[in-house]
C-alpha cells in the first residue's frame, strides 16, 4: 500500500516535471532559432515571444512545483531549526503541510476560476495580425497547484520512510 | 485600520518563515488571508486568481532559465574545469598566486553562472584541497572561496540581477552593466587581501608553495578555450547588440552545448542533470516570485508601503543615513535568510522609498545584490559558507570558514562604502549604454 502510493506520487510529479523539462529544451531551440534567423536571415520567427511567454514559461515554472514539493526544494528560513526537532518538530511540519496545503488549495481554486473564464473566452494574443490561442497554457495552473497540495499534505503527514529514494 | 492590517500582515509573515513555512507559501498564505480581512473575499480571490500567470508569462524572466541552463551545461560539460588551472599557470610567480587564481577563476566562471552558490561550490571543490596541498591554511583558503564564490551573482549573468530588474521595472541589461564592474572591483578588492596576508602571514599564506605539479601551458590553454570562446560569444553579442540580455541565456545556452559537443564530453547524463537542476531551481524561485507580487499588492492595499515610505520621508533623512539604514537592514536580514527570500521580501517596501528619493535603480540594484551576497557569508547562516563546507568538510569545521571569511568581509564592506560614496563606478558602464 505504502510503496505504491510512494510510486504513485513519484510517477505523478516526475511526469509532470518531464513536461516543464520539454519546455525548457523547446525553449532553448525556440529562442535560439529566434536570434539566428533574425540576425542571419533578416527574418525573425513570428509569435516568438507570445509562444515563450504563455507556453514554456508558464509549463517551466509551474509544472515543477509537485515535484520540486516532494523533493523539499521549496526555499523556506532555517534559522529556528535546531529547535524544530523531535516532537515539536513533527508538530510544526504538519502545521507548514497544513499552512502550504492550504495556500495551493486556493490557487488551485481561483486560477481554476481564471482558466474556465478563458476557455469560455478562447483567448488568443494577436502577434503580427496571427491570432495565437492562449487558453490551453491558463489549466497549467490549477493541475500543477493541485498536485502540488496533495504533495505537501502527503509530505506533512507520511514522512519519508528511511532510505526512501530521493 | 488597514494600516494596523497590513502591519499584522508582516507580523504573521515573519512568525510562518520563523515555523520553516517555505517563503513563497507563507507570502501567498498572508496576502490572500489580508486582503480578504481588509476588503473582502472577492478581491482577494482576484488577486491570487490572476498573479501566477500574469507574472510568469513574461518574455524578460525567460531569461532565468535560460541563463540557468547555461551555466549548469557549462559545469556539467566540463567547460569550466579549466579555468582554474589557466589562472594558477598565469599567476604562478606572484605571493599568494594560488589564492588569486582562485578568485581570477571564480570571476570567470561568474561569467557563464549566474549564481554565487553554484560558484562557490564548483570551485572549492577544485581549488580548496589545491591550495591546502601547497600549506595555506585551511580556514583561509575554504573562506577564499567562499567569498569567492558572491563574485557569481555579480558579474553578469545574474538570476539576482534578472528577478531585481523584473521587480523593479529596470532594464536588466544596465543592471547587468553595473554588475560588471561591482564583480570585477569584488575581485580586486579580495585579491588585495590576498596579497596583504602573503605580505604579512607567512603561516597563513607559505612564502614558497609547496608541491605544486609543473603545468604544460599548451595543455592548460587547450583546457580553457572553450569557455573563453562562450564568455566572447555572450558578452560579444550583448555588447554589440546582435541579443538582448533576454536572448543572451539561450544563445549562451546553445554555445554551451555545441562547446561541450565540440570538447567530445556531449552525453545524457550532461543533458538530464543541466535541465533537471534548472527545472528545480526554476520552480522554487518563480514561486517565491508569485508570491512576492502578491504580497507587494497587498502592502499597498492596505497602506503600509505608503506609511514605511512616508516616514522616512518624515524622519528626513539624507542619502548617507538612508544608505546606512538600507545596509544595516540587509546585512541583518542577509544573515537569516538566503538573497531571493530577503530581496523579494523587502523590495515591496522599499522601491517606493527609492523612488521617492530619487535613488537611481539601476544603481541600487546592483548596490542591493552585492548586500544579499554579503549575507552568503556571514554567520549563522551563510549559504556559501554551508556550500563550502559540504564540498570541502574534511579541511575546515563551519567555524573555521566562518574565520576564513572575515578578512573579505572587511573588504567587502570598504567596498559597500565606496559604492555609496562614489556611485557613478557603477553608473558608468551603464551610462554608455543609455
Amino acid at each position: 500500500m505504502r510503496q505504491t502510493l510512494d510510486r504513485l506520487v513519484v510517477r505523478l510529479t516526475s511526469g509532470l516535471a518531464l513536461l516543464g523539462a520539454v519546455g525548457v529544451v523547446a525553449m532553448l531551440i525556440h529562442i535560439t532559432a529566434y536570434v539566428l534567423s533574425r540576425n542571419l536571415l533578416a527574418t525573425p520567427i513570428p509569435a516568438t515571444v507570445e509562444i515563450v511567454s504563455h507556453y514554456y514559461m508558464i509549463a517551466i515554472a509551474f509544472l515543477p512545483v509537485a515535484w520540486a514539493e516532494r523533493r523539499g526544494e521549496m526555499i523556506s528560513v532555517e534559522i529556528f531549526s535546531p529547535l524544530l526537532v523531535g516532537r515539536i518538530g513533527r508538530i510544526n511540519a504538519i502545521f507548514v503541510a497544513l499552512v502550504t496545503c492550504g495556500a495551493y488549495l486556493a490557487l488551485t481554486y481561483t486560477t481554476w476560476i481564471v482558466a474556465m473564464r478563458e476557455f469560455t473566452a478562447r483567448s488568443y494574443v494577436i502577434s503580427l495580425s496571427v491570432a495565437i490561442p492562449v487558453w490551453p497554457s491558463y489549466f497549467v495552473l490549477p493541475v500543477s497547484f493541485a498536485l502540488a497540495a496533495l504533495i505537501a499534505l502527503y509530505r506533512g503527514f507520511v514522512p519519508a520512510a528511511p532510505g526512501a529514494a530521493k | 485600520m488597514n494600516v494596523t492590517m497590513g502591519l499584522a500582515g508582516l507580523a504573521v509573515l515573519f512568525v510562518l518563515l520563523a515555523l520553516q513555512v517555505p517563503i513563497a507559501i507563507a507570502m501567498v498564505a498572508v496576502s490572500f488571508v489580508g486582503v480578504w480581512a481588509m476588503l473582502g473575499l472577492a478581491p482577494a480571490i482576484g488577486i491570487l486568481a490572476n498573479t501566477p500567470y500574469e507574472f510568469i508569462a513574461s518574455w524578460t524572466l525567460s531569461a532565468v532559465p535560460m541563463f540557468l541552463l547555461m551555466g549548469f551545461i557549462a559545469f556539467h560539460g566540463g567547460l569550466t574545469a579549466g579555468l582554474f588551472d589557466a589562472a594558477k599557470v598565469g599567476l604562478r610567480k606572484v605571493p599568494g598566486g594560488l589564492g588569486i587564481a582562485a578568485i581570477v577563476a571564480c570571476s570567470g566562471f561568474a561569467s557563464v553562472c549566474g549564481s554565487s552558490l553554484a560558484t562557490a561550490a564548483s570551485l572549492g571543490r577544485i581549488a580548496i584541497p589545491e591550495m591546502v596541498r601547497a600549506g595555506y591554511k585551511p580556514s583561509f583558503a575554504a573562506g577564499t572561496l567562499a567569498a569567492g564564490g558572491t563574485i557569481g551573482a555579480l558579474i553578469p549573468p545574474s538570476i539576482l540581477m534578472i528577478i531585481y530588474g523584473v521587480f523593479a521595472e529596470t532594464s536588466v541589461t544596465q543592471v547587468f552593466m553595473g554588475g560588471i564592474s561591482a564583480g570585477l572591483l569584488t575581485a580586486a578588492c579580495y585579491i588585495i587581501v590576498i596579497l596583504l596576508v602573503a605580505r604579512l602571514r607567512r603561516d597563513v599564506i607559505p612564502a614558497e608553495p609547496e608541491g605544486l605539479e609543473e603545468l604544460d601551458t599548451r595543455k592548460v590553454m587547450l583546457g580553457v578555450w572553450p569557455i573563453l570562446v562562450l564568455i566572447a560569444l555572450v558578452f560579444g553579442g550583448l555588447f554589440s547588440g546582435l541579443f538582448t540580455a533576454t536572448e543572451a541565456g539561450a544563445v549562451g545556452a546553445a554555445g554551451a552545448l555545441a562547446l561541450v559537443a565540440l570538447t567530445g564530453r556531449l552525453n545524457r547524463q550532461v543533458l538530464r542533470q543541466s535541465v533537471l537542476e534548472t527545472l528545480g531551481t526554476c520552480a522554487s524561485l518563480f514561486i517565491i516570485g508569485v508570491g512576492a507580487v502578491m504580497f507587494t499588492r497587498f502592502l499597498g492595499l492596505s497602506g503600509v508601503a505608503g506609511l514605511i515610505s512616508g516616514a522616512v520621508q518624515s524622519y528626513d533623512l539624507n542619502y548617507v543615513q538612508l544608505m546606512v539604514v538600507i545596509v544595516i537592514i540587509y546585512l541583518l536580514l542577509g544573515m537569516f535568510m538566503e538573497p531571493f527570500g530577503a530581496m523579494l521580501v523587502t523590495l515591496p517596501v522599499l522601491l517606493p522609498v527609492l523612488n521617492a528619493q530619487n535613488i537611481d535603480l539601476v544603481w541600487f540594484g546592483v548596490f542591493l545584490v552585492k548586500l544579499l551576497e554579503i549575507g552568503m557569508i556571514t554567520p549563522p547562516l551563510g549559504m556559501n559558507v554551508f556550500v563550502i563546507r559540504n564540498v570541502a568538510g574534511q579541511y575546515a569545521s563551519l567555524t573555521d570558514v566562518f574565520k576564513g571569511v572575515t578578512l573579505f568581509l572587511a573588504a567587502d564592506l570598504v567596498l559597500v562604502t565606496v559604492l555609496v560614496a562614489f556611485p557613478d563606478v557603477v553608473l558608468f558602464l551603464p551610462s554608455l549604454l543609455r
